[in-house]
């Protein structure tokens, strides 16, 4: 073999080995996972993140009850405990189950147990033990409730009990009960006669007397309802107070709780589309009586209210015909034009500045999670909100909706926010708002040290302003995350460390 | 060329092409010998299998990735009333949860629904709290648009969830957190735990005495709940007999004060005061005249106590000391 020869078959055999190993080492590699390294390493390994099912796919399943469900079913059978033994059980009727235990005092202690260890406990199957004890053998019953120990917020045995018989027979059966427990079973009963035997209710108080008639009225007025009007007007007669507050809860209108549904404005709870109806019921139960001019206010001013709460959340919708709606409104309530003007404006800038209501909602709020994500500059999308509030929106309601945008923009990016505020020649107002987010509770820390560290580098952080200062607010960082407190502090500008310093001294 | 030639020399070139094969994958080995791989600190996982490449179903079918993606397509699309993206997206989350909750905790870190992204969280808890523990406690930082107090009680619940099945696992999480959030965490650490959780679980905690007055005694007054909880005969009283440190003893005897008072019965506290060291009794009288003072407790229940220190031969804690 030549020289020529044995290079070729050396070259050769050293590809095929580099083959060898490209072909191995390619096929294994995976996408590395998107999780920064310096965190990796605490827990266990990312799962395989391959590709399996089309995107559209997977949403469009959420849209199947079949499919999600399946997943819901297999979630459950595994968080369940698998039974003892035996075939799977069967639901059985808590009345039934309690129909055949032999020994219900064991079998309601078991539950105190349970309850008591924060376990799983059935309420079903305790006030069925109590509705057949307090039929089969009412003075052991009402013993044994009254006796029990159990942790705070049990009501369910209590509840069963207070269903059990009229009123005044239950009180009777509580003499020598655990001051706790009587207190229990005679907060479920206020809410029994409340619901069911209103009529009984003057006895009961005579019976009872003192402190315990007092909280007892206290629970059940929670409860009364309008159709039992000419009790409650009886023993509350001589309480106007007491009379407002159940005016108040008789009359009682949607507010600004109203959305735009199959064209027309109704009340977004439900339950309040029949309001004006209760409201008429309970007003012609007073009709003569002492209390008619306590509910013909409540009445009146419920109107009001709802009425320009609607007109309230029609403004982000038709500012210009909402806004003259409501000063219409104040007008009719007796206000001079300017007046009504006024209050009017007010009301908008308030229910706009809470947030509660928000001009084109969904577009901005789309724009901030683009930007949350990163599909889109905060910087443009506030801008551009900002140019249109001020040239689109009436007067009235720009104060308002310019606020909550900064606030919104701020919670989202802190940077562009004051970025924009820059440009725009309105750092006076990002900083007021940095201040008031950096005060409120449900900011985080990392939020608060951010906008702060912000407002630093831009030489807005004045220590002697509303702003909390560099050392108190490095005390409660530190206390918190104090990892994150270090970094945080290498990023500071000098002025703020050298006040850190001062403050620390 | 001959015809053997030939052949030996494809075997050759073939046995280096295997070797070289051979190299690259005990190269992967070699490498992932030197990394120490981490522990997987979930103790049980899911007795659900994560995914079910072969199911007609999409949503059993789906990866980690899959759901990322979909979530990032669901959040960027309109929303509901209260801020939340359509599609049912709870039920989704809690499916992602399953299958990669890390995933998952930083998914919902890029969500903007103020008003709605806690319930995300709560209800993942309900079915995957033990796996949630360890990614929420490696990437709370993240979710920074959520109150900090909201994202605690979520890391708080996983890691009682995870200490049901594992406690040193949730220990070992617990020490990973910085202190500012432990201390919200210990509240929900012991909820509902048996007695001899409870017990490891104090064991692994780290040391009380350099944390603050205020947050020993919480720690404390939850372990009395939970040790109450768990054992409504004993626990308490044991804890209490047990206690070495002077804010334990101060929250489990308010505990256990407040215990007595509710079931109108005193022989379990006075019981195990009873057996406290004589300098630890006396402290012990002192906290119980304070509490007293602080409840305003009323003339028969200071009697009921009174009389309980009587018959089990221990002075009337509420006699005047002056006329001792």
């Amino acid at each position: 073999m030549t020289t020529r020869h044995s290079a070729i078959l050396i070259g050769t055999h050293l590809l095929a080995l580099g083959a060898g190993w490209w072909a191995v080492r390619g096929r294994d590699s995976e996408p590395a996972p998107d999780i920064p390294s310096a965190l990796a390493g605490k827990t266990d390994r990312p799962p395989r993140q391959e590709r399996r099912v089309d995107t559209a796919d997977l949403i469009a399943a959420y849209g199947n009850s079949d499919f999600w469900m399946e997943s819901r079913k297999l979630r459950n059978l595994a968080t369940q405990e698998a039974p003892a033994s035996g075939p799977s059980p069967v639901f059985i009727p808590a009345e039934q189950r309690a129909a055949e235990i032999a020994d219900i005092p064991d079998a309601l202690q078991k539950e105190l147990k349970a309850v008591n260890a924060g376990n799983g406990y059935d309420y079903e199957l305790a006030k069925a033990l109590i509705r057949r004890w307090m039929r089969e053998d009412t003075a052991a019953c009402a013993a044994w409730l009254g006796r029990m120990n159990s942790r705070v917020g049990w009501g369910d045995p209590f509840n069963a009990f207070a269903e059990a018989l009229p009123p005044l027979e239950l009180i009777g059966l509580m003499d020598g009960w655990l001051r706790s427990n009587r207190g229990r079973a005679l907060s479920a009963i206020a809410k029994q006669v409340a619901t069911a035997n209103a009529s009984e209710l003057p006895a009961l108080l005579a019976r009872l007397g003192g402190d315990e008639a007092r909280g007892f009225l206290e629970n059940s007025a929670n409860y009364a309802r309008v159709e039992d009007a000419e009790v409650w007007l009886e023993v509350l007669a001589e309480d106007r107070g007491r009379l407002a507050q159940l005016a108040g809860k008789w009359i009682q209108g949607p507010g600004e709780s109203w959305e735009w549904r199959d064209g027309e404005w109704l009340p977004s709870r439900p339950e309040m589309k029949d309001w004006e109806a209760r409201a008429e019921m309970a007003l012609a139960a007073v009709a003569g009586t002492a209390a008619e001019d306590v509910f013909q206010k409540q009445w009146e001013s419920e109107r009001h209210r709802s009425e320009a709460g609607r007109e309230l959340v029609r403004v982000a919708r038709e500012p210009a015909e909402a806004t003259a709606a409501l000063v219409e409104l104040y007008r009719a309530a007796g206000n001079g034009e300017a007046e009504a003007m006024r209050r009017a404006g007010e009301e908008i800038s308030r229910s706009y500045q809470d947030g509660l209501q928000v001009w084109q909602r969904e577009a901005w709020e789309q724009d901030l999670q683009f930007s949350l994500l990163g599909r889109q500059s905060l910087l443009v999308a506030l801008a551009a909100r900002l140019d249109a509030i001020d040239s689109s929106l009436p007067e009235v309601l720009r104060p308002g909706t310019r606020g909550s945008s900064w606030r919104d923009a701020m919670r989202v990016d802190p940077a562009a926010t004051l970025e924009v505020a820059r440009q725009r020649g309105e750092s006076d107002v990002a900083v007021r708002v940095a201040s008031e987010f950096v005060q409120d509770h449900e900011t985080s820390m990392p939020v608060r040290a951010e906008i702060l560290g912000l407002l630093a580098e831009l030489g807005l952080w004045n220590q002697n302003g509303t702003l909390p200062k560099a050392a108190t607010f490095m005390e409660e960082y530190v206390g918190f995350d104090p990892d994150a407190a270090r970094v945080w502090r290498q990023g500071l500008p000098d002025s703020i460390s050298h006040a850190l310093k001062e403050g620390s001294r | 060329m001959k015809k053997r030639a030939v052949i030996l020399l494809l075997i050759s070139h073939l046995g280096l092409a295997l070797l070289g094969a051979w190299l690259a994958g005990g190269g992967e080995k070699q490498k992932a010998a030197e990394t120490p791989v981490p522990v997987p600190l979930v103790a049980a996982p899911s007795s659900l299998p994560p995914v079910d490449p072969q199911s007609e179903n999409p949503i059993l079918r789906a990866s980690g990735a899959d759901f990322r993606d979909a979530w990032e397509e669901m959040i960027a699309g309109p929303r509901g009333e209260s801020g939340e993206p359509y599609g049912n997206s709870i039920n989704f989350f809690i499916d992602w949860c399953r299958v990669d909750p890390e995933g998952a905790v930083r998914g919902l870190a890029r969500l903007h629904a103020p008003r709605f992204a806690h319930n995300y969280l709560s209800n993942a808890m309900q079915d995957h709290g033990a796996e949630l523990a360890p990614a929420l406690v490696k990437h709370w930082r993240e979710l920074r648009l959520m109150p900090d107090y909201k994202v605690e009680h979520a890391v708080g619940r996983s890691l009682n969830a995870l200490a049901k099945e594992d406690p040193e696992a949730a220990v070992g999480l617990l020490g990973e957190l910085p202190p500012g959030t432990r201390r919200e965490i210990c509240g929900t650490l012991f909820d509902r735990q048996d007695s001899a959780t409870i017990a490891r679980l104090v064991k692994g905690l780290p040391p009380a005495e350099s944390a603050a007055a205020e947050d020993r005694a919480r720690l404390w007054t939850a372990v009395a709940e939970a040790a109450d909880a768990a054992d409504q005969e004993r626990g308490l009283w044991d804890w209490l007999v047990r206690a070495d440190d002077p804010a334990a003893r101060l929250a489990l005897a308010e505990a256990g004060m407040k215990k007595a008072l509710r079931g109108e019965d005193w022989s379990g506290f006075c019981g195990a005061v009873e057996q406290l060291e004589p300098a630890a009794q006396a402290e012990m009288r002192e906290v119980v005249r304070q509490i007293s003072e602080k409840y305003v407790y009323r003339p028969e229940v200071i009697a009921a106590i009174s009389e309980e220190c009587r018959r089990r031969g221990l002075e009337d804690w509420f006699a005047d000391p002056a006329g001792e």
